[in-house]
């Protein structure tokens, strides 16, 4: 075997003994309360308990399906909170995918399962956004 | 530099990979990036050493076909089934092997296998390796134009892509992963200076234009180059 197949070889190995360890059943584990992300622009968000969004804030969920609503109208100064309502990590980023261009503030990073990031938009016009991760998740914020 | 320049670019290319796939697991844990990494590395190096057995009769295992199997395993979409994470680096392997020209192939691997999952599978690539901070691809760039004096490519593409997005975009690291992964990327890629000048003006037309649509336009635009780079390789050369 040559040096190339060797070191192949010892990578894929590891590589499958490592998953197969990692993901080998486990005893069930009661789910611990997540994180909740802090906002990239300070902005207030309500915890969950509060329920309802405060003024001003408008919210939009995240979850395997997609964004939800996926296009929402704010005014100018008005800030939108996502929350990932999934059990996976979500994420939220300006278009264009993969390069995020268009609106770097927009580029508010993962949302873990649980978690909420907020972003206020001073200034009139379109967002377009989407979720890294799973890029068919696509959403708008329209600020009048 | 010594040892920059006795090591095979091959190696330092898998321990950068291995590297990012290290640093994803801060973000994204263990077990969801080994589950992204393992079908598509076990996909590419099996399927490419049962075509090897076929021409050759003997087993072979390839170091490009880990790599190929490592950038989809950071590219592909995140959390998508093992099965389309595997079907796409068969899809690599099998495109790699039968589209070739004057013996070589055309398409970067794990691009050209990656499309086949947005046209096939409908799963369109992450780039969750975008997710590494920045300055880790400023190092690896420095290194790797040291190492392979690919500048040109590089050259290429930024310049019209800066007039066009700004200089925000140099703090992606989706591009960075794509610009110092995989457009110079050595089979696919032209090695002279002017052709290596094209081939990056190429590929950043098709970026600007693919922006416009739904197609994913790094992955579009790369393999656009790709083939003009062949063609410019049978005119101008």
């Amino acid at each position: 075997m040559s040096r190339n197949a060797v070191i192949t070889v010892v990578v894929v190995i590891v590589v499958i003994l490592g998953g197969w360890y990692l993901l080998r059943p486990k005893p069930s584990v009661a789910p611990t309360p997540s994180t909740v992300t802090s906002t990239p622009t300070e902005t207030a968000a309500p915890t969950a308990s509060e329920g309802a969004m405060m003024k001003g804030e408008t919210a939009v969920t995240v979850t395997a399906s997609g964004f939800s609503p996926k296009d929402v109208t704010i005014k100018a100064g008005d800030s939108v909170t996502w929350m990932n309502n999934d059990s996976a990590v979500h994420n939220v980023s300006s278009a264009i995918h993969p390069t995020h261009q268009v609106y770097p503030p927009l580029n508010l990073g993962n949302i873990e399962a649980g978690g909420k990031v907020s972003l206020k938009f001073p200034t009139a016009g379109t967002y377009k956004y989407h979720d890294h991760l799973s890029p068919s998740l696509t959403g708008t914020v329209t600020v009048e | 530099m010594k040892f920059l320049d006795r090591i095979s670019i091959y190696y330092l290319v898998i321990f950068f990979l291995v590297s990012l796939l290290i640093l994803g697991t801060f973000s994204f844990g263990l077990s969801a990036v080994l589950l992204q990494a393992i079908p598509p590395i076990l996909a590419t190096t099996v399927t490419d050493s049962i075509l090897k057995y076929f021409k050759l009769k003997t087993l072979k295992f390839s170091l490009s076909a880990l790599i190929t199997g490592l950038i989809i395993g950071l590219t592909a979409q995140f959390g998508a089934s093992p099965w389309i994470l595997a079907l796409i680096g068969i899809a690599a392997i099998l495109i790699k092997a039968f589209i070739r020209v004057d013996g070589r192939h055309i398409f970067n691997p794990a691009a050209s296998g990656l499309l086949m999952g947005i046209l096939v599978f409908h799963s369109a690539p992450s780039w969750w390796v975008g997710g590494v901070s920045w300055w880790v691809f400023l190092v690896w760039i420095a290194l790797m134009l040291y190492k392979m004096k690919r500048w040109a490519p590089i050259v290429g593409f930024l310049v019209p892509t800066l007039l066009f997005s700004g200089l925000s975009i140099l703090t992606s690291a989706s591009l960075l992963f794509f610009l110092s992964v995989m457009l110079i990327e050595p089979k696919t890629s032209p090695f002279e200076v002017k052709n290596g000048l094209i081939y990056g003006l190429i590929v950043a037309l098709g970026y600007m234009l693919f922006s416009q649509t739904s197609f994913d336009p790094l992955i579009t635009a790369l393999l656009l180059g790709n083939l003009g780079a062949r063609l410019l390789k049978k005119v101008i050369v």
